[in-house]
């Protein structure tokens, strides 16, 4: 421990030593340009000190107000913003509380009935079953198909490998791909490929190239360049150069989204078949114009299996990845 | 013989390499000096052709070099973690090979060969397998440079080798800098913040100033006093 009484050496500062007897102490304010002369003190360093801590604290708090006061305005504004989009949009909460029964009722009586949702269970199997494989087929072969051309199309996008008569329309092409939802390509493909699984796959395939072509554009423009100087120093050409050095950086990315978007695209692919493009999504959509809630509740369970099974073979393989991957650094 | 003559690079309105001229003879290990922002990476990376002088010839045996006649170690190494130190290496060779070969990671036998035989030529015997990511800071420096020597080079350009290396380690890896240099008769240029560890194998200093060249001789000849004036200027 050090005795502060026992001349300990201070660290360079700005402010008058203690054995001054008249310090001006001037502090500038550095938000709104403000000069103010704080204190002038008399009685040593201490006093000193002392104002200019006050300055510095009253500072702060007029900062620190202010702040406050803008983030206040700022959450009231958005609250108020959203509050007035629900209503314009015909969000009443009364109306809503008035006819909870309707929902109570399905949910309780239909759709959550443990023996009546077992026995549709059982009774479906045979058809929610080889959709919901379906689906899995659909998702993985559309990711399949999507995330090569996806990763062609990204490293065309990025800006530090092509020049920007290529990355820019590259890029417009990717925007452009994902501005139109999945079941809108759905319902074009149907025209193409007639009702069925094949229209969800060139759907979900689609819908990858737009969604990954911008995820991987972006991962390779995070790169270090100094690895890729030094390939292209030995002479390497551009496409050499991206093969030994850009794409090395960033195949553990590439490949953790690839794995994420198996499991969006089952996710989408579940839904697809609403609109005749194969999958569990048909049984779904056939259950509820049936009203058949039970059937409905059937047809989540499987999805939502169906969903986790994914997720749990995506997140097993990452690890699997990461583990082989990951240097083990001195 | 590297020939350097009237070579100039701006950047914007700043000049960054002004006027230099110098001759760098093979077999011989030159050690560029000089403070931060003298010009030394800047003039490293007009001789490999990283960048394009605004002025200026570079000759290497009275011709304009090819891309993969001059090698250049950067000073982090400028590796990948998750490439094998033997895949590292075999990138040197890329200026020469087809591009199909690195596309599909087949390279052949004979460059597969070279390549461990140039990890043994730097010390690293035994470790063709290891990721670049586990190795020491001088083993990733010296992959380094197994990977120039793979491009087969004909002058070895080192930028800073040896900045983030402790002395013992740093002084190893200049040492067999200066061992393939002196083996393999090729033109060496390093530059070095530490000007005191090139002590015993630099054959030649050149020292920058303000993107001049300050000092121009031989080892033999330049002493303490010298080196501290290219730093004072």
């Amino acid at each position: 421990m050090t005795d502060p009484s026992h001349g300990c050496t201070e660290p360079d500062s700005d402010e008058p030593s203690g054995d001054t007897s008249a310090g001006a102490i001037a502090a500038e304010r550095s938000d709104g340009g403000e000069t103010e002369v704080q204190a002038e003190t008399n009685g040593g360093g201490t006093a000193g000190a002392s104002a200019t801590i006050d300055t510095e604290f009253d500072r702060i708090r007029r900062q620190w107000r202010r702040r406050m006061t803008s983030r206040i305005v700022l959450v009231a504004g958005l609250v108020l913003g959203v509050v007035l989009t629900a209503r314009w949009l015909g969000f009443d909460l009364a109306y809503l509380y008035a006819h909870r029964e309707n929902f109570t009722s399905v949910l309780l009586e239909e759709m959550l009935a443990p023996t009546q949702l077992w026995e549709q269970l059982q009774g479906d199997a045979p058809t929610l079953v080889p959709a919901a494989f379906e689906t899995l087929a659909i998702a993985t072969v559309g990711t399949a198909i999507g995330s090569p051309l996806a990763l062609c199309f990204g490293v065309l996008a990025a800006n530090n490998v092509t020049p920007r008569l290529v990355y820019g329309p590259m890029r417009l092409l990717l925007g452009g791909l994902r501005a139109v939802p999945s079941m809108v390509y759905a319902l074009l493909f149907v025209i193409l490929a007639g009702l069925g699984p094949v229209a969800g796959v060139l759907a979900v395939a689609m819908g990858t190239i737009g969604d990954l072509g911008r995820l991987f554009a972006d991962e390779m423009e995070e790169i270090d360049r100094t690895p890729v100087e030094a390939v292209a120093s030995s002479g390497a050409g551009l496409l050499a150069t991206t093969s030994a050095a850009r794409l090395p950086q960033v195949t553990t990315a590439y490949v953790a989204w690839t794995l994420f978007y198996l499991e969006l695209n089952a996710r989408k692919s579940s839904v697809l078949g609403i609109v005749g493009a194969g999958g569990i999504g048909y049984p779904l959509i056939m259950a509820f114009r049936a009203r058949n809630y039970t059937r409905v509740m059937a047809a989540i369970v499987i999805i939502l299996l169906l969903i986790v099974s994914v997720e749990a073979a995506a997140n097993r393989l990452r690890t699997a990845l990461d583990a082989d991957r990951r240097p083990s650094r001195r | 013989m590297l020939s350097v003559a009237s070579l100039e690079k701006r950047y914007g309105d700043a000049p960054a390499v002004r006027g230099i001229d110098f001759d760098l003879e093979p077999g011989d290990l030159t050690v560029l000096i000089g403070r931060s922002g003298a010009g030394k990476t800047t003039l490293l990376r007009c001789l490999d052709g990283l960048e394009r002088p605004d002025s200026g010839t570079v000759r290497l045996d009275g011709t304009r070099p090819d891309p993969t006649d001059i090698a250049l170690v950067f000073q982090t190494g400028a590796l990948i973690d998750g490439k094998s130190a033997l895949e590292t290496v075999l990138d040197g060779a890329l200026g020469r090979e087809p591009v199909w070969r690195e596309l599909l990671g087949w390279h052949t036998a004979g460059e597969k060969r070279a390549a461990i035989e140039r990890l043994h030529a730097v010390g690293l015997a035994g470790d063709a397998a290891r990721r670049v990511g586990d190795l020491s800071g001088g083993e990733r420096q010296r992959v380094g440079i197994a990977r120039a020597l793979q491009q087969e080079p004909r002058a070895l350009l080192a930028d800073e080798p040896v900045a983030a290396l402790d002395p013992a380690t740093a002084r190893s890896v200049l040492e067999r800098l200066a061992a393939v240099v002196c083996e393999r008769n090729l033109v060496g240029l390093v530059s070095l913040h530490q000007p005191r560890l090139a002590g015993g194998v630099a054959d030649r200093y050149l020292g920058l100033s303000d993107g001049r060249v300050t000092l121009d001789a031989p080892a033999s000849d330049v002493d303490e006093a010298r080196i501290a004036a290219v730093y004072d200027d």
